[in-house]
């Protein structure tokens, strides 16, 4: 008996043993909906779907799908918008009471790095690109829109670039390595001067723009690149420079004005989009709690209705603008609406595309350019291009002014995350319309609290990361 | 399938080797002192699962080894072995003992009997949770547990209940335990889409159950490996027993109630609030009315707080048949429950079959099939957060009328969504079909080796469907439809190999060596849609636009685990255990695909030593010691990976890595636990108990370090933290009365010191529940309300300084509660008489503090025109004035933050079941061609008693943990309270029959 035990002990001794080895594949169980990041970008076809992601996060609602175009307006909301929502980041923002722990400050932040990081792995994955035009082109994507983010990040989380000075202020932390393991990911970067970020964002766009296709679907192309940097240009004040490149964009894009300034917005793709972050029903930056047309909108059930247009600055269309009738400008009929607040009627579908860079801006540049140029007959000629599409009085030499064309980008492009930067451009104070127990007050452009904090976490994270003045 | 089971099964179970030998068959008769027979008694062969039970006139029939030894034993009395040497005919007579040490005790691959075990184990049987009017069986075995707290969270059917045994293990993988019904782990985690979870357990038919064990110490549970840290449940079914066949029908019929209620103001108490509130501020009352919709000259007295709630219904209908021959036994039942929920709109539904059978082919070769099928169908209530939550219209204002007086339609001009119109123009519904099957093969080559195979599945479908027409507030003005369907396939084979050996009488010892192998896969399909054509149209097919929540996933895990265990016992005095694992997991990262776990556990049975073992007040008296080592493979099931996931980018599909970056050493969280027991019985097992103390430590905790943004990355899983659970279980057995009134009374306490003892960073809510090194977890953190300024009506709240400050802002963060309790127990009292009995359990909960998360809207001095609780009357209205309640003042956030002001105690002693039974005089019985009948009362959770103000003390907002939530929210944010739905009370008749 004792020899049976044995036996069958080693028997089954013998088939664990083999059972070890057998049984160590049934332990291999991949994701189904996800793929392994070490094997991700390891083909031609998995890198053109990693430049497609690209552009889905910056059509995030972190980035330009919600936060890069609603806080810059919010920042400067007097006289212009109401946020009348529950959202305590947003109301912040509106309202200068924001701290380093704002959520839209934080959500920017990494939104915008976790792009930047995707398109430097983007770039370190180009060799397996065998296609040769396909490389320069997603290497010109990537470096896009890198630029695209860093150009963001040092616009509100920095003070205003001058120029003429040495731009010391600081910047961002720049990142241009492609991040894998937990070792890279815990390296601790330092900010970068405002200076070197704009240099950063002015050598990747040159890239792309040499690296891009002059025609590049809905995606970025080389006039898309050329469009951004006219308008990186702008922002420093380098207008000769800024002018050039819009210039080029008007002259070679192939691109013309829509005819009706609604329809750039309820079409998609129109003849006037340089870069559209492309949405559907499916796929769009929100719904319920985020996405401009969910906090913009208010027609019945569909919206928020958070961001109100006060009929203060309504009222500065001309009454044949269609610009202020109830195509763009319409009074609410839903959410937070009940004494019929104004609404901006660019933002009214939920998966609606949402135009990035349009040829309207590049009219306005040139017509802006030029007239500080001296040339007044291109300034007059653009900017009454824009004006006249949406039916307003042209201007005349006698009206033109650097004022009337500043103005009219306010008006032209109105709620579409311009207003901050163009008042900080241009040092143009804040107003703050008088109330019934206070006078109209004016508050500096260069207020510490109209550049958003660095995230409060990524100052606890890092030491070396130095906080902006004021939080 | 079939091929991924095949290969598993042949890796283990190659060792059969044919070997026949004699066997005996042998019956007899069991019986009581007084002669008559008794039937149920567990007749076991000694080291086997070789056994049966006795019939109605206690006789059985069972086949053994030569040589055998019979374990007889049965509830109530003494066990007895009896060997059975060349006889065919064995009878016994039993000696009553309320105490039943001598029951065999289900553990992990096996049984043992109670006197033997060296682990610390909890076992109850099917009269603990049958015909109780519950969901699932957890919630019936509340307060009889040592050890083991259970919290049902909230009053909504079918709803998940939170179990914790030994304290909370873990700050972010999952605290519960791991569920093996009839040897097979099954799913016992949320798989529905909704915030609000669902519980897959609710898909046992507690009458099914014949025992449940809790496997609670080292000792016990490490032969489960990497799952055992939070405890085992081992749940066996009921099984067919050889004699005569035995039909039962049971019937009850119940209706239910809030367990309580909160009061909040009428239309009167609301305009006064409100009018000194604006007042205070400045405003016109009444335009500030006008402006929130609200009407101030409204004579509508509308109590909207009772709206929510419904008075219950619970019906059951019960039959099942059991019996068998020597060589085939089974068991079939069915069940169909029903439960009408006191929250409007919730409904439960279960129907459910079963068959277990049990066949003995030859002597030495045995198979068995347990198969079971339910069909579950639950109108569900929203999470606590939801506006469609019912209890939220306790937040309308009193002034707000029901119906629209205009239309005579639910009125939509509320302050807040009147959600009745959920209720009648949508559906929130969520269906199973679940089967738990098992099928095993057990086959003895030589005397007292056993081999055994089973192959076991559990098949989960899950179907939710959402539907809110047009004018819901989610169906907006077009309709929103969404539906889920969720498939988990989770087989697992379990191959062992136990020898039992008796050397010269004294030396017996028991190993086991074994092989299991588990894979679970989950499948997902969703249709979400917008655009309905009307409200008659309710499927997403009719929808125009199919929306973003349309998708189809997969997942799944396996395990692959080598184990073993050897027992030796020396005269019944010393008792030696160790036992082994060997888990490797597709979870494991791949620096970590196997862990090896293991225990040692050592017993003195004192009273079988000579000095003792002829002490006539001392029947038992045994110590016991376990340390061993258990892990918690709850981590996800990929989240050792660096991935990247598929983003849509309108119509083009793009990729992007994940925010998580990739941790290849990630692995199990690790418990060391070392437990020391004493059992004892004196006076003739009059008094008998239990007593634990346990030190639990846990370490390589699965916490998220926060990496710098500006890498690209957000966060890292990695193993570091630990923790720490201590604590001491007492249970205590007395008959007090024995003679033809009996009374006997059960009572467990059971004490647990949670303390985190390392950590990466606090993680805080933003609530106030949190988890901070050197606090138990789920502390509650945040500003501490000072009161009220009896000068000026202010809140105050306490700074750094430990003086007072109307600033909320200047408020120093401190510690200002704790939601673990002190002490958790119960105490059962049974009585009976003639043919009466009576049982009365008491649930107590000793210490712990609630938060009151949805005080900042309903008891916060009418800061906005939420309808407030009546307590906020007693607010400060003049100089002098001491009171906690600060001055009403509109919208001027006087005493609105978070802060300790909804810090209540939540202590509570509850009356958990009463039940009055009688049973029918056999002459009358017989005559209606019945064995028995039995007609019962209960009532359960009949009185609460408690300072707590909210709702209901047993409460677990589930509201703020959802998927979305910071990882393992559901664990640390615990007692908080969230316009979370009380218990039901539970009143019902039944009636048994047995044929």
């Amino acid at each position: 008996m004792k020899t049976i035990f044995f036996r069958s002990a080693a028997v089954a001794v013998l088939s664990l043993s083999l059972g070890l080895t057998a049984c160590d594949d049934k332990l291999d169980i991949n994701p189904y909906q996800s793929i392994d990041a070490s094997t991700a970008l390891a083909s031609e076809a998995n890198v053109t779907s990693a430049v497609v992601g690209l552009y889905s996060s910056i059509g995030g609602s972190n980035l330009y799908g919600t936060n890069l175009i609603l806080a810059p307006e919010l920042l400067a909301a007097d006289g212009y918008i109401n946020f009348q929502g529950t959202f305590t980041n947003f109301r912040q923002l509106a309202r200068r009471t924001t701290n380093s722990e704002n959520s839209t400050a934080s959500s920017i932040w990494q939104a915008a790095y976790q792009a930047i990081n995707q398109a430097n792995l983007v770039i370190d994955a180009l060799p397996v690109v065998a296609t040769e035009n396909l490389k320069k082109q997603y290497e010109g994507e990537a470096r896009f829109i890198r630029a695209a983010m860093y150009f963001e990040l040092v616009r509100l989380y920095s003070k205003q670039y001058i120029p003429g000075a040495t731009n010391a202020q600081l910047g961002v932390p720049i990142s241009l390595v492609p991040v894998k393991t937990i070792q890279e990911a815990s390296v601790l970067g330092k900010r970068a001067t405002v200076e070197e970020v704009y240099t950063q964002v002015i050598t990747d766009l040159t890239q792309a723009a040499t690296l891009l296709p002059a025609s590049n679907g809905t995606r970025a192309s080389r006039f898309t690149a050329k469009a951004l940097l006219a308008r990186v240009y702008l922002q420093q004040s380098n207008f000769t420079a800024a002018r050039a490149q819009a210039n080029d964009v008007i002259t070679g894009s192939g691109k013309t004005l829509s005819p009706t300034l609604q329809s750039v917005f309820t079409g998609r793709n129109t003849s006037e989009t340089l870069l559209e972050i492309q949405q559907n029903d499916q796929n769009n930056a929100g719904t319920s709690n985020t996405g401009l047309a969910t906090l913009f909108s208010s027609i019945g059930q569909q919206g928020r209705g958070d961001v109100q247009v006060l009929t203060a600055f309504a009222n500065q269309y001309e009454a044949t603008d269609a610009r202020g009738t109830s195509q763009l400008i319409y009074v609410g009929t839903g959410n937070n609406s009940p004494n019929g607040q104004l609404r901006s009627g660019k933002w009214v579908a939920y998966g609606q595309n949402i135009p990035i860079i349009r040829l309207a801006e590049m009219y306005l540049i040139r017509s802006e350019t030029a007239f500080r140029a001296g040339d007044l007959a291109v300034a007059l000629a653009d900017v009454n291009r824009v004006r006249t599409r949406s039916g307003a009085t042209p201007l005349t030499e006698a009206t033109l002014s650097l004022n009337a064309i500043l103005r009219e980008r306010q008006l032209e492009l109105a709620f579409e995350g311009f207003r901050i930067h163009d008042l900080k451009r241009t040092g143009t104070n804040l107003v703050v319309p008088a109330t019934s127990s206070a006078p109209s007050r004016e508050i500096s452009i260069t207020s510490d609290i109209l550049v958003l904090p660095i995230p409060k976490r990524e100052t606890d994270l890092n030491a070396d990361l130095v906080q902006n003045p004021g939080y | 399938m079939k091929k991924k089971l095949f290969i598993p099964l042949v890796c283990a179970v190659a060792a059969a080797a044919p070997a026949w030998a004699q066997t005996r068959a042998i019956t007899g008769r069991i019986t009581g002192a007084d002669g008559s027979g008794i039937p149920g008694v567990t007749v076991l062969e000694k080291g086997t699962t070789n056994g049966t039970s006795t019939g109605g006139d206690g006789s059985y029939s069972l086949t053994v080894q030569p040589g055998a030894t019979l374990v007889v034993s049965s509830v109530g009395y003494t066990t007895q072995n009896v060997v059975v040497g060349d006889r065919t005919t064995v009878g016994v007579t039993l000696k009553e003992d309320a105490v039943a040490l001598g029951e065999a005790v289900v553990i992990g691959y096996g049984s043992q009997a109670k006197s033997e075990v060296t682990g610390s184990v909890t076992q109850l049987s099917s009269k603990d949770v049958e015909n109780v009017p519950v969901v699932s069986f957890e919630q019936a075995i509340q307060g009889r547990t040592p050890g083991v707290q259970i919290n049902q969270s909230s009053g909504k059917l079918g709803a998940g209940v939170q179990i914790r045994v030994r304290g909370s293990s873990s700050v972010t993988a999952s605290n519960q335990p791991l569920y093996v019904i009839d040897g097979i782990p099954v799913t016992s985690q949320d798989v529905g889409s909704d915030t609000e979870p669902l519980n897959p357990l609710a898909d046992l038919n507690p009458n099914d159950i014949e025992s449940i064990t809790i496997l609670k110490d080292a000792a016990s549970s490490a032969i489960y490996g990497s799952r055992a840290s939070n405890g085992v449940v081992l749940v066996t079914t009921k099984q067919g027993r050889a004699g005569q066949s035995r039909v039962n029908v049971g019937y009850y019929v119940g209706t239910s109630e809030t367990t309580r209620r909160r009061k909040f103001l009428n239309a009167a108490q609301y305009k006064e609030l409100f009018t000194e509130a604006a007042a205070n501020e400045g405003y016109e009352i009444g335009e500030e009315f006008e402006a929130a919709g609200l009407d101030i000259n409204s004579d509508v007295d509308q109590s909207w707080s009772d709206e929510p709630f419904r008075r219950g219904k619970v019906t059951q209908y019960d039959v099942n048949v059991s019996g068998g021959d020597a060589k085939t036994r089974f068991y079939l039942s069915t069940t169909y429950n029903d439960q009408t929920g006191i929250i409007i709109g919730n409904r439960y539904r279960r129907g459910s079959a079963r068959i277990n059978l049990d066949h003995s082919i030859t002597d030495k070769l045995r198979v068995g099939l347990n198969l079971s099928l339910t069909r579950s169908v639950n109108d569900r209530t929203p999470n606590d957060n939801a506006f469609s939550n019912p209890v939220q219209l306790n937040a309308l204002p009193p002034i707000q009328p029901k119906y629209d007086p205009t239309t005579g339609e639910l009125n939509r001009n509320t302050l807040y969504y009147n959600n009745l119109i959920d209720l009648a123009r949508g559906q929130n519904r969520a269906g199973t079909y679940r089967s738990f099957s098992n099928i095993n093969l057990s086959y003895q080559p030589i005397k007292d080796l056993t081999l055994r195979t089973e192959v076991g599945a559990d098949f989960l479908n899950l179907n939710e469907n959402l539907y809110r027409a047009a004018g819901t507030q989610d169906g907006g003005n077009t309709g929103y439809g969404y539906s889920n369907q969720v498939q988990v396939i989770n087989y697992t084979t379990n191959n062992t190999a136990v020898y039992n050996h008796t050397i010269n009488e004294d030396h017996r010892i028991e190993a086991l060596a074994g092989f299991s192998f588990q894979r679970s896969d989950t499948q997902g399909t969703s249709a979400e849609g917008r655009g309905f054509p009307n409200s008659e149209f309710t499927k997403v097919a009719s929808a125009a636009i199919k929306t973003a929540g349309s998708a189809s996933e997969q997942e799944g895990f396996s395990f692959v685990s080598f184990f073993g265990r050897l027992n030796y016992d020396y005269q019944g005095k010393y008792l030696l255990s160790g036992s082994v694992r060997r888990d490797g997991s597709s979870r494991f990262g791949s620096n970590n695909k196997y862990g090896t776990f293991g225990a040692g556990s050592v017993g003195w049975v004192l009273s079988e030593e000579g000095f003792l073992k002829s002490n006539s007040i001392i029947n038992l008296l045994k110590l016991r010691a376990s340390y061993g080592l258990t892990g918690n493979a709850e981590i996800g099931n990929f989240a050792s990976r660096a991935l990247f996931s598929a983003v849509p980018y309108a119509d083009q599909a793009g990729i992007r890595p994940s925010t998580v970056v990739g941790n290849p050493a990630l692995s199990w969280e690790s418990t060391a636990q070392a437990d020391i027991g004493l059992e004892f019985g004196i006076f003739e097992n009059r008094i008998s108990g239990e007593v634990d103390v346990y030190n639990k430590k846990t370490s390589d905790l699965l916490l998220s370090r926060p990496l710098a943004y500006s890498n690209g990355y957000s966060s890292v899983t990695e193993n570091v933290g630990s923790l720490q659970n201590r604590g001491l279980e007492i249970s205590l057995n007395t008959r007090n009365f024995d003679k033809e009134f009996k009374w006997s009374t059960n009572f467990n306490i059971s004490f647990n010191r949670n303390k985190i003892t390392s950590l990466a960073a606090p993680i805080q809510s933003q609530y106030l529940g949190s988890v901070r090194q050197g606090e138990p977890i789920g502390v509650f953190y945040g500003r501490k309300y000072a009161g009220v300024d009896p000068d000026n009506g202010d809140a105050l709240y306490y700074n750094a300084e430990g003086t007072t400050t109307n600033v909320a802002a200047e408020a120093a963060l401190q510690k200002v509660g704790n939601p673990t309790p002190k002490y958790t127990g119960g105490i059962t009292n049974t009585f009976s008489w003639k043919g009466f009995d009576l049982s009365v359990l008491g649930q107590f909960v000793y210490g712990n503090d609630i938060y009151n998360a949805a005080g900042i809207y309903q008891s916060v001095n009418a800061d906005y025109f939420d309808n407030q609780t009546v307590d906020q009357l007693k607010r400060w209205q003049k100089p002098g004035d001491i009171t906690d309640v600060p001055q009403a003042r509109l919208y001027a956030a006087n005493g609105t933050v978070q802060s300790s002001r909804w810090v209540t105690d939540g202590s509570f002693l509850r009356l958990k079941n009463i039940t009055l039974g009688y049973n029918l005089p056999q002459a009358l019985v017989k005559r209606g061609f019945m064995q028995n009948a039995r007609v019962y009362v209960s009532a359960q959770n009949l009185a609460t008693i408690t300072n707590y103000e909210g709702y209901d003390p047993e409460v677990n907002t589930a509201a703020f943990s959802g998927p979305t939530a910071t990882a393992g929210a559901a664990n640390f944010l615990i007692g908080h309270d969230f316009y979370t739905p009380p218990l039901a009370k539970t009143f019902l008749v039944g009636v048994n029959v047995g044929f």
